[in-house]
Formats: structure tokens, sequence, C-alpha cells
């Protein structure tokens, strides 16, 4: 009787998000009114608290001394194994495949081109000024993800931006914020213990219209030991 | 140079699918999360040979469903959401087969008072009771390990390793505790009302 009230008590319900957008929550990976319309139940729910955990001990991948030699077994087979793991990958190119005798390669990546060059004119011109979230509030609610949220600058700028901002993480003491070339090679790098940092002048003078550019922010806990890392995103100063 | 994402090894991956190359970017995937997913599969198994075809199974899946990576989250995220629903798969077979139901909680002693106490909130909202009751009286520790075990029936070795829980009987210490102050907190309750 307990078992079954405390289960009953405790599974998720249908007021959960589904893994796949619990997952995106943790992954800082909603949209700002996603997000706003899932936060007020992920945090006070049980079940979701406990998905989020699982899902973070299985990021960590912290293998424990008794869990070693069974581990590292486990891996051996799984090594064995690999031709029947990768022949599943290989199932569902067949079916792509079976198109193609209709249109030669060429044309087909002919086409394609085209059809990528009209969207990407048409995303360009229809492109607006960054969406940024609109639930702003410094020093407000302190976001349970295992990823830094980062609130902007996000996509396509109108103006090159003149600082980065990113949702406060329990228990963070210290944030490095950093921005790169698409190649990674870091431009600047900033550690605060703010939840935002101005970007300096000769860094915005490398802010040049149609150049993407790269950021990200890891938290870091008092023992300077990493409590999460933001997603790599992206930004970049519109055509004028 | 540094090493190419999980993101980016896909997004290669995809450009020639049926290549030598993008056969080795699959299996640098692999290599990369074998040993991430082998420990999941033998915490929640707790048995090395169920681990093994489980694990198989879940790279098996993720490398047959890689075009439906939306890149919308972190690729180990994606992998997450596979395990967990091909474990779920599992536990379903397994509740359908009445001799192999899980039987863990059984090792911790259910005291009768809290059955009495649990029973009487039965035709009530009993969810919403144990949950507010379990926010006043439980620490967070407490809170997880008992959402672990009963709301998503993991086994307490296996909580005791994904919380990274260090004291002596592990997760099930913590459920004594819980189940002890949420009995007095039922009891309250039903004085109370």
């Amino acid at each position: 009787m307990e078992h079954e009230i405390l289960s009953n008590a405790l599974q998720p319900s249908a007021d959960c998000p589904s893994l796949e957008e619990l997952g995106r929550f943790a992954d800082g990976a909603l949209t700002p009114a996603e997000r706003a319309r899932r936060a007020p139940h992920i945090e006070r729910c049980h079940a979701c608290q406990a998905e989020l955990a699982m899902l973070q001990a299985f990021a960590d991948a912290e293998i424990r001394a008794d869990e070693q030699a069974a581990v590292r077994e486990i891996v051996t087979e799984l090594r064995r194994r690999e031709h029947e793991i990768f022949g599943a990958a290989a199932a569902p190119e067949i079916r792509q495949r079976s198109w193609l005798p209709l249109v030669s390669v060429r044309h087909a990546l002919s086409l394609a081109t085209v059809l990528l060059l009209m969207v990407g004119s048409f995303y360009f011109l229809e492109s607006t000024p960054p969406r940024l979230p609109s639930d702003i509030s410094p020093g407000g609610e302190v976001t349970r993800s295992l990823t830094v949220a980062l609130r902007g600058p996000v996509g396509d700028q109108v103006e090159a931006p003149r600082r980065l901002e990113w949702q406060p993480v329990a228990g963070a003491v210290r944030y490095r914020a950093r921005v790169m070339e698409v190649d990674r090679r870091e431009l600047w790098s900033i550690d605060t213990g703010s939840t935002a940092a101005d970007l300096p002048p000769a860094v915005r003078a490398q802010i040049v219209p149609a150049k993407t550019l790269l950021w990200q922010v890891t938290a870091y806990d008092a023992s300077n030991a990493t409590l999460a890392e933001s997603r790599l995103e992206r930004f970049r100063l519109a055509r004028p | 140079m540094e090493p190419l994402s999980d993101e980016e090894l896909i997004a290669q991956y995809r450009l020639a699918p049926s290549t030598d190359r993008s056969r080795q970017h699959l299996e640098t995937l692999f290599r990369r999360h074998q040993t991430r997913v082998a420990a999941w599969c033998f915490r929640f198994t707790g048995n090395r040979t169920a681990a093994e075809d489980l694990a198989q199974d879940i790279f098996a899946k993720a490398f047959a469903s890689l075009d439906a990576f939306r890149q919308d989250s972190k690729f180990t995220t994606w992998l997450y959401v596979i395990a967990r629903n091909r474990w779920r798969d599992e536990l379903r077979s397994r509740q359908a087969r009445p001799r192999e139901a899980p039987a863990e909680a059984m090792e911790v002693e259910e005291p009768a008072s809290l059955n009495a106490a649990l029973a009487a909130l039965d035709a009530r909202d009993a969810r919403s009771i144990v949950q507010r009751l379990m926010d006043e009286s439980l620490d967070e520790t407490e809170k997880q390990v008992m959402a672990l075990h009963y709301g998503h029936e993991m086994r307490l070795d296996a909580i005791t390793s994904t919380l990274g829980l260090t004291n002596a009987s592990g997760a099930k210490a913590y459920i004594v505790s819980a189940r002890r102050k949420l009995n007095a907190a039922v009891k309250r309750w039903n004085m109370k009302s």
C-alpha cells in the first residue's frame, strides 16, 4: 500500500514536460517563452528534479571505484559488438538512397545549392533584431539547469553588442565568458562574479557585418570546480 | 587542433554517410560515449550481462536514428533520452512478467504506522498531499532519493552512485530517514485535518 501511494505521488505526471523538453531545459535550449512556461513546474516538481539529477549523472559520467571493473568489461564487450551496432546506422541510408537513381548527383547538388541560397536569402532578408528574452531581470531568479543559459546576444544584431548576459547558476561564484572566432580561436575572455560582461571597444571593433562570432560561459563554484557550461552561441552583425 | 565536438562529428557524418571517413566519425562518437553508457546501464540493471545488451540497444538505436538528431540539444542529452526511453521499455517489459517485478523496496522495512497513516490519505488527493509534506519535512537529498526510488523505480545502489552519496549505507539511509520524517508529517497532518 505504502509503496503504491508513494509511487503514484512521485511518478511523473501529465503536467511534466517530455524527456526531450526537459533535456532542452537542462541544455538551456528552450525558447524564452517555453522556458517561462515550463520553469515554474520543473523547479518544484520532485519527479522532474529527479530526472534532471539522472541526466546530470549521465553527463558527468563519474564512475565509482566499485563500478570500474564491470564497466571496463562492458566496454570491452561493446567493442566486440561494434559491427552489430554500426550495422544499425547503415539501415536508414539504404532508404535514403532509393530515390537517387531518379536524379543525378550533380543535379541534386545544384538543386540543393539553389534551395539553400533561397532559404538563406529569405532568412537574411526577414531577420529581425536579436530576440532577447523578455524576462530579463538582473539579479533575479537562479536557474537550476545543468548548463548556463545565455540571454544574449544571439543571432543577427542590428548593432555591435555592448555586453554579454546570461542566467545565474545556483552555487556559482565565478563565471568565465569567452568570445571566439568560428574556428574557436579565442578573441577575448573575462572572469567575473556577475552575470553580465561589457565588451571592451577592442573586441567590439572586431564585430564587423556578416562575421559570425561565438561565445560561451562557464560557471565555477567556490572550490574552482566547473559547475556548468553554456552551449556555444553565435551572433553576427547584420549587413547595413 | 581541437577535436570536433559531438555535434560537429554528426554534421560531418551527414555530409557523406556512406564513406569510410563518416564511419570514423561514428566510431569517434561511440568511443567518446561508450563508458558513459556502459556505466549508466550497469547502474540501472545491476547486472553486467543485462547492461551489455541494454548498452548495445541504446547505441544501435542512436546510430540508426542520427537523422532525427536536430541539434536543438547536446548530443549527450539526446543520447540520454534514448537511454531513458529504452530503460522504460525494459521496465514495462519486466513488470509484465510478475515474477520479475521490482522488489527492492522490500529491503527497507515498512513501519506499520506509516502504512496506516498513508492509507488514510488514499481517498483524498494523496499525490499533492504527499508532495507537500515532503517539501515541508524532507531535505533536498531525501526528496531526490525518494523521487528516484519510488517515482522512477531506481535501485538503491544506483541512486547512491547517481547522486554521489558517500555515507556508509548510501541511499538506503536517506530512504529510512525520509520515511520516518514523512510518517511523522502524515500523522500531524491527519491530526490537524
